[in-house]
Formats: C-alpha cells, structure tokens, sequence
C-alpha cells in the first residue's frame, strides 16, 4: 500500500509534465488544465504515502532527512494547489515546472535512507513534529518562489499579464515562506530551550538558518522600501533559494552539530 | 542629534549591518567554532591559524567585534521602531515585527550578561548543591538536588544469541565457521538443527566476576556480559561461561566439534530518565523524573538530562540552566509573529 502510493505520487506528477508537453504540440486549450488535476493527484497519493509511514512507524515521519524532504516536496505541492485555489490563470504556468520539480525532488530523495528506524530520546517530543513540519512547509513555500522568480527571467518583456502574475506568486510565497520560516526558527528555539536549557547555541544548522532569514527579511525590505520588483526580486528568491538549500543540505553533510542527525548513522 | 538618530534608524545603515551580520554569520558558521589551535593548523594552515586566533574567528559567536555588531544592529533596531511609532495607527504589523526583533536584541544582551549554564554530575544518595559553570568554575545553588533513581529505558528488550561453530577440520569445514546462530533465554533449554549438543542456558551476569561463592555481577551495567550453559539431559555435565566480551575463551568441553559463542544485542535505547529531589535545608521539597525531553524547574534554575555513565548506572549528568532572558526572547517571539501575521495578512488581501 505505502510503496503503491509513492509509485503513483511519481506517475502522476509525471503525467502533469507529460500532459502539458502533449498539449502544447497538440495546441491544445486544456494543457494546463489537465497537468493541475495530475499535481492534485500525485499530491493526494504523497499524502496516503505519508500517512501511512506514519501508522506503520507508530509517529510523525519527520525525524531523517528523507522523511523531511518527503514532506517538503509534498508542502511544496501543497503551496502550489492553495495558491492554485485563489489564482488558476496566475498558476498554471508553473503547474507543469511544479511536476517537474517534484519528481526530480522525489528521485533523489528515493537514493536516501527510507527505513523507519526508532528515535533517539532527543527527537522523542512533539516538538519535533512542529518544528520540523514548519520548516519543509517553509522551504516549500520559498520553492515556489524561487520556482516563479525563475520561470519570469525567462518570460518575455511583453507577455506582461503573465509577468504580473508570476511577480505577484513570487512576492506572496516569499512572503509565506518567510513568515513559516520565522515561526519554524521559533518553535526551533523553543524546543531547545525545552530539551537542553538554551534557546540558541549558534550550531552550523542554527546559524545557517539565520542566514537565510535575514537575507529574506532584507529582500522584502528592498522590495517594500526600494522598489525591487519583477526581475530584480526573482533573482533575490533564486539567491535566496540557493541558501535554503545549503541549510538543508550542505549543513548536513558538510558540518556536524545538533542537527546532524539528517546523515546516516 | 536629530539627524544622528536619523541616520541610525536609516534603512541603509540595516542593510550595511545586515551584510556585516551575513558575513560574519558565514565565517562563524564555516569555521568550525571552539576548536584548539592545533586543529585550525590542520585545516588552514599557519597563516590560517594566525588570521583565525587573532580575529576570534574560532569564537565569532562570543568575540568583541561580534558583540558590537549585534550592539550596532540593537540601536538600529530601536531607532527604526521607534521611528515607525508614527504609523503604529497605520501598520501596526510593521510597528509590532519591528519591536519582537527589538526585544530578541535585548533579550541575547541579558541572556549573554546573566544567563548561567552549567553541569551537575549526581551520584544516587549523595546531595549536592554546586555545579561545574560551562565557562569554568563552579557555582553554588540555594538548594541541594539529590538523584533517587537512574534507568535506561529500552524500545526492545536486549538479546541473547548464541552462534553455533563448526571447528576447522570437521567433514567440509575448511575453516571454522558459523553453522547455525539461536536467540536464547536464561533459564532455558536450547535445542540446535546443526547437531550441535542441546544446551541448558542458565543464568546471565551483565557484569561477570568471580566471587568468593562462585560467578557473580558486579552492577546492574553491562559491562562484561556472561552467560552460564552446561549440556542439557547429561546429569555430569560441568557449568561453563559463555563472555560476549571474550568469544574466543573455550570453556565447554566435549562438543562434539562444534564451539559455542555468545553475542549480547543491547536493546535499542528509548529514553534516559532520572528520578530526582530538591531539598532545601534538608527537607524534601520536591520530586519529579526528568528525561531528555522534560526538565524540572525550580526557583529558576532548569535541570536537564544530559548524560550518564555506561559503567555506573548510579550515575547521571544533568544539565543546569538559569537564564532570565528567557522571557523576553519568548515575548520577543510573540510579538514578532503577531507583526508578521498582521502585516502580511494586509499585503496578501491587498492586490
Ligand atoms: C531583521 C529585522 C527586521 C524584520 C524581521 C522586519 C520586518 C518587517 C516587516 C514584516 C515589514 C512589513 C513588510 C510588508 O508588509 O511586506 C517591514 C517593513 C518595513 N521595515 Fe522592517 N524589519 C526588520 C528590520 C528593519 C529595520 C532595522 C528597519 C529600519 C532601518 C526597517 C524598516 C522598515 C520599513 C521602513 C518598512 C516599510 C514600512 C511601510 O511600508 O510602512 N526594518 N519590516
């Protein structure tokens, strides 16, 4: 059943990419319809996926870095349908790029370590469901944004209806992003305090998510106070993208802390 | 004045402390932080060294020139919210965000002038009030905490496994080897597929010794593992001892070729927990278990597990926090997330 639902999450976000090639070279109206319906799809069988990791192991499956990029992909997914919800025209570009990201993001993490494996008492806590899923929910809202900043540097100048929307995702999953990523490096901070008496210790994976909020704290300020829109701002996400994947990953392999845990033992 | 306070609640003096914070971020969180000269020479180099131990770049984090960052960036701060006290009416989001990071400011100083950390090595029965401070030092307590009880709780129960081996020169065995591998249970008999004699699998000793009567454990830790077997059904059989520790000791005679070893499989650990009282004036206060997860507080002094010894287990580490800028980072957490909430929720309605 659980390897079932990760092989359709896979056919279907497939078929969101395949669907949209196939319409355009049949110049067809539904090519972005159809490769929406996929992503919704492909979304609903990563959440039976998830769901039944977690009845299997018995808890949150949150606590390795591949349970962890399981769930970002899938709160990437989830960012893209919601927004998909309020502005259909706005999104549908990204749908079929949207698939491809995600199925990519599921291939490597296919070359992870998937077993379920019992907790080590520091993650036995509920904290670490919090925690952990406000941070993947955070770095897939910034996905998207990066996703939208670079799908408008390759929109021509002209095609302004289509700039208008993507800026407009760009700056508002920015901005969702930011505010999951503040709350994430909160509950983080609380969690520590609670499990060894100090909300901060300046650990690679602590100063690296620094780094990345206050670099998004400085994008939005020279969005709101300086006039860095379209193209200037998709370059900030991209950058900005480019930290969050070093937090996420670099750190992990690259430096040992608190958080190194995401390797494998 | 005036335009002092201007320049510093200016945006452009954030965006130059935001990249000096950046990059010193970076560098501390590159550089491995807290290590000993020797190993900065490993990795960079004398000339690395040198740059490193002279910039306090092994310690960034706590280094003077990262403190008057920080104080830089805590005046910025104060100006641009107090600044932004003329739109309170209009952007209370803003007004709100800008004042949680503020107190975050404010609560790092506190935290950095008055927070105490430190360790509280406990052995069962004996009290104490002083700990080991993390920078050196000991400090002294208004009370004593004493340690009742120390466990190891387990996700599954340890295992016992015995291997069976077929000695080198028996019909197809080249060398010696591993024919046959059975979980067992003190106080058990064993039968095996191999051929190998049953066994009568008597008592385990998580410590073994030899005492004044015979096999003893010295602890409750599993130091030295043993298990006691003799051959089952054979009435003159002699006790042997079986050591996970020491599987090439030949205790066992007339086995047929075949040679027994014991494998101890520690369960998998599940949580670390210490019962522990505070006394005052050597009446008990209080009494609670703490774990890795769940301190206890008292008069604002936090204890958490943290450590124990694998050869003591009347033995436990715990970690001691007393840090009054707790409060204002939480306040600080609480008003910056209402300001996001409220300002972004704006921008979001607005198209
Ligand atoms: C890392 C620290 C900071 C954070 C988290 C922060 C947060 C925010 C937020 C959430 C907004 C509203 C943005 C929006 O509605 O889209 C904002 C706006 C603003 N911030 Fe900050 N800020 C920080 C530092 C500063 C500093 C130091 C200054 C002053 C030098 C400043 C000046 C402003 C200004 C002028 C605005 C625009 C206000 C308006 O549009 O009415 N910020 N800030």
């Amino acid at each position: 059943m659980m390897q079932i639902a990760l092989k359709l999450s896979f056919v279907f976000y497939g078929m969101a990419v395949g669907l949209t090639l196939v319409g355009f070279l049949l110049n067809k109206k539904w090519k972005f319809l159809y490769s929406g319906h996929s992503l919704l799809a492909g979304w609903a069988a990563s959440t039976a996926y998830i769901i039944s990791r977690w009845y299997l192991g018995g808890r949150a499956p949150m606590s390795n870095q591949y349970e962890s990029m399981i769930f970002l992909i899938w709160a990437f997914v989830a960012a893209f349908l919601v927004f998909r919800k309020f502005s259909v025209r706005d999104m549908e570009w990204l749908s079929p790029w949207t698939g491809m990201v995600a199925l990519l993001a599921l291939g490597s993490a296919s070359f992870l370590e998937s077993d379920i494996t019992p907790l080590v008492p520091a993650l036995q806590s509920n904290w670490l469901l919090i925690h952990v899923s406000t941070v993947m929910t955070g770095y897939g809202a910034l996905l998207l944004s990066f996703l939208g900043g670079a799908v408008l540097l390759f929109t021509d100048k002209g095609q302004t209806e289509k700039r208008q929307g993507l800026e407009s995702i760009t700056y508002r999953s920015c901005l969702v992003g930011f505010w999951l990523l503040s709350m994430g490096i909160i509950t983080g901070a609380v969690w520590a305090n609670s499990a060894w008496g100090s909300y901060w210790s300046w650990d690679p994976k602590e100063t690296w998510s620094l780094i990345t909020w206050l670099y998004y704290a400085v994008a939005i300020h020279l969005r709101r106070t300086r006039g860095w829109r379209e193209d200037k701002f998709a370059h900030l996400m991209i950058w900005g993208f480019v930290l969050v994947m070093f937090t996420y990953f670099g750190v992990n392999y690259l430096m040992s802390g608190l958080h190194s845990y995401g390797r494998g033992r | 004045m005036s335009k002092l306070i201007n320049q510093l609640a200016s945006l452009r003096f954030f965006f130059i402390i935001s990249v000096l914070l950046l990059v010193a971020f970076i560098i501390g969180g590159v550089i491995p932080q807290g290590q000993s000269p020797e190993d900065y020479k490993a990795m960079l180099g004398s000339l690395g060294t040198l740059l490193v131990m002279n910039l306090r770049l092994d310690n960034v984090f706590s280094s003077a020139w990262f403190m008057l960052l920080l104080a830089a960036g805590a005046l910025n701060m104060l100006a641009c919210t107090v600044k932004q006290w003329k739109v309170l009416k209009h952007r209370p989001g803003v007004f709100l965000s800008h004042l949680g990071v503020f107190l975050m400011f404010i609560g790092g100083a506190v935290g950095g002038l008055f927070a105490t950390h430190g360790i509280l090595p406990l052995e069962t029965g004996a009290p104490r009030s002083d700990f080991f401070l993390r920078t050196g030092g000991m400090a002294e307590m208004p009370f004593q905490v004493l340690l009742k009880e120390f466990n190891i709780r387990y996700w599954d129960d340890e295992k016992h496994v015995i291997h069976v081996l077929k000695t080198a020169g028996a019909p197809g065995m080249e060398q010696e080897g591993v024919v046959e591998s059975v979980e067992v249970k003190p106080g058990q008999d064993v039968q095996f597929k191999s051929g190998a004699p049953a066994l009568a699998v008597l008592n385990f000793y998580p410590n073994f010794s030899i005492g004044e009567n015979g096999p003893v454990s010295l602890s409750d830790a599993r130091v030295n593992p043993a298990l006691t077997v003799k051959q089952a059904g054979v009435k003159a059989a002699k006790m042997s001892y079986l050591f996970a520790a020491h599987p090439d000791f030949h205790g066992m005679a007339d086995t047929g070729g075949y040679r027994f070893v014991y494998e101890y499989r520690p369960g998998q650990i599940k949580q670390f927990e210490s019962r522990i009282a505070v006394l005052e004036d050597g009446r008990e206060k209080l009494e609670k278990v703490i774990n890795v997860n769940t301190p206890l507080t008292y008069r604002g002094y936090r204890f958490y597990q943290s450590g124990y010894d694998e050869n003591n287990l009347n033995a436990s580490t715990l970690q001691v926090a007393k840090d009054p800028s707790v409060i204002v980072i939480y306040a600080g957490f609480l008003i910056l997330m209402a300001g996001l909430t409220w300002a972004f929720w704006k921008e979001m309605a607005a198209k």
